[in-house]
């Protein structure tokens, strides 16, 4: 019924490629738009504060690592 | 006034109030019952077959520390309007707002599979295969949300969250002795010392009680149900209530596993009623029922939670009092992270169990930071007015956060050199 050969997929393949760059670039877009409306904090958060949250994070990441590792270990030795 | 219109209006004065908390309540007694999802039935079984009743105490404990933590939430949610997830970018900025968005998509996701680990496990147990299990979850989630709104999915999760409480007669079922479980749950005690095993159940038991989804979810729930400043009242009710309920069902679940399969090497709650239909037919039904209801619970819950915080950030309609074709995009998270979380359960020879309680730990371990952003939010005047943080409350908060720090800590220090505690 439909003439399935290489230049109708590729035909397909254009149409589907061009969809997805066009969605992509509009979420692209949306981020931006959010990294624009974000851009200044309410809060007035000093320095200290901001390095100190950064820090905590940064520590509990390595111990989420630490689990992580764990975690692979167990089921190794499983 | 004379004594008899004086007692009617006392009457109608109290029905009133009853059901104005009865139509307010809802998101509280949701999210604390909802907590006690597949994970946290796995790790309250578990932790009673291995410990007994000696670290009921611990889990009183936590009843407390997770309605202050719940409670900060109805209060933002209720004088901001807005979700978790925009209050943090608008407060702290977009650094801040993506790390805590992406980091709360991925630990629900994880979480999701190991409601789904729960349900197919309980399933299984009826003979019903894993994969059938997630068809018919996925259907049932899907037709919850799509044919209703807020409010009818809000009575539908309250039913579920009423099967929760079965376990309540499981305990009185297997007969405890009474005065045993009071000596050796409610006086606070280590059983084996500091070792590495113990502080992987404390930190399990408090990532199965106060888990990041639930500051997210609570809060985008109470602005989805358009509650008010002046229901904060009601709002605290409503989690206070829930905070009660969901420890009372964890020491019932562990009074059971520890009457009865105290000393066994039980790895999950399916493990659990399986050897327990061997003691007690119905107990053993019961948690099986209890362990499909808790993860399907948890399901509907942590979905929405990923979904709401994505759309409120993304400023898509992301209400569930919006249709498909109103919200396309939240429904599309929705679905997207349940079918993906759901496919994970069927791939063969994964391991299941230790993925739910490597969750449970991995929860808790990121909880503090998202604590210390609800922290900074509630002490900022501008924003909460009246509000606000008290001191007290601010002294609870903090210690909560530095507790579980701490105990991360030595978790990990157990982790890396663990004939260190013996």
């Amino acid at each position: 019924m439909f003439p399935v050969d290489g230049e109708f997929m590729a035909q397909i393949f254009r149409v589907f490629s061009r969809q997805f760059k066009f969605f992509l670039k509009k979420q692209v877009d949306k981020i931006a738009e959010i990294n624009r409306k974000y851009a200044h904090p309410r809060l007035a958060v000093k320095k200290s504060t901001a390095f100190a949250l950064l820090m905590l994070r940064l520590y509990l990441l390595f111990l989420v690592a630490l689990l992580i590792y764990k975690f692979i270990l167990t089921v190794r030795g499983k | 006034m004379n004594l008899f219109a004086k007692t009617f209006y006392e009457y109608r004065r109290i029905l009133k109030a009853i059901r104005l908390f009865l139509i307010i309540s809802g998101p509280g007694i949701i999210v604390m019952l909802a907590d006690n999802d597949a994970g946290g039935i796995t790790t309250y079984g578990v932790t009673g077959a291995n410990y007994g009743y000696n670290l009921i105490w611990f889990l009183v404990l936590l009843g407390p520390v997770a309605y202050y933590v719940q409670e900060m939430t109805v209060r933002l949610g209720a004088v901001t309007k807005r979700g978790h997830a925009e209050a943090i970018f608008d407060g702290f900025g977009v650094f801040w707002g993506w790390f805590s968005l992406l980091d709360l998509f991925l630990v629900d996701w994880l979480t999701l599979i190991t409601e789904f680990i729960g349900m197919t496990a309980a399933l299984s147990i009826f003979h019903v295969p894993p994969y059938l299990t997630v068809i018919i979850v996925c259907l049932a989630m899907g037709f919850m949300i799509i044919k209703g709104r807020y409010w009818t999915w809000e009575k539908a999760a309250l039913f579920f969250c009423a099967i929760n409480l079965i376990y309540i007669p499981c305990a009185f079922m297997v007969k405890p002795t009474v005065s045993e479980v009071l000596r050796q749950g409610f006086i606070p005690n280590l059983p084996g010392g500091f070792t590495n095993m113990i502080f992987f159940f404390l930190m399990a038991n408090i990532g199965t009680t106060i888990a990041p989804w639930m500051v997210f979810f609570q809060q985008s729930a109470v602005v989805d149900k358009s509650l008010q400043e002046k229901d904060i009242l009601w709002g605290r009710l409503d989690t206070l209530f829930g905070s009660f309920f969901t420890v009372l069902v964890a020491v019932f679940i562990i009074v059971v596993t520890g009457t009865v399969l105290k000393g066994q090497a039980i790895e999950s709650a399916a493990q659990a009623s399986k050897e327990l239909m061997k003691v007690n037919k119905y107990v053993g039904t019961f948690l099986a029922i209890g362990l499909f209801d808790a993860g399907f619970l948890g399901a509907i819950c942590i979905s929405l939670a990923s979904s709401w915080a994505v759309g409120e950030i993304f400023g898509w309609a992301h209400s569930l009092n919006n249709r498909i074709r109103e919200a396309p995009w939240f429904y599309a998270i929705y679905f997207i992270t349940l079918i993906s979380a759901g496919l994970v359960v069927l791939i063969p020879g994964a391991p299941l169990v230790l993925i739910t309680l490597f969750v449970q730990v991995i929860a808790v371990t990121l909880l503090p930071a998202a604590l210390v952003f609800l922290i900074l939010l509630l002490n900022d005047e501008r924003i909460m007015g009246k509000f606000k943080n008290t001191l007290f409350q601010n002294i609870i908060s903090t210690t909560i956060v530095v507790g579980i720090i701490i105990l991360s800590t030595l978790y990990a220090i157990s982790a890396i050199f663990p004939n260190l505690f013996k």
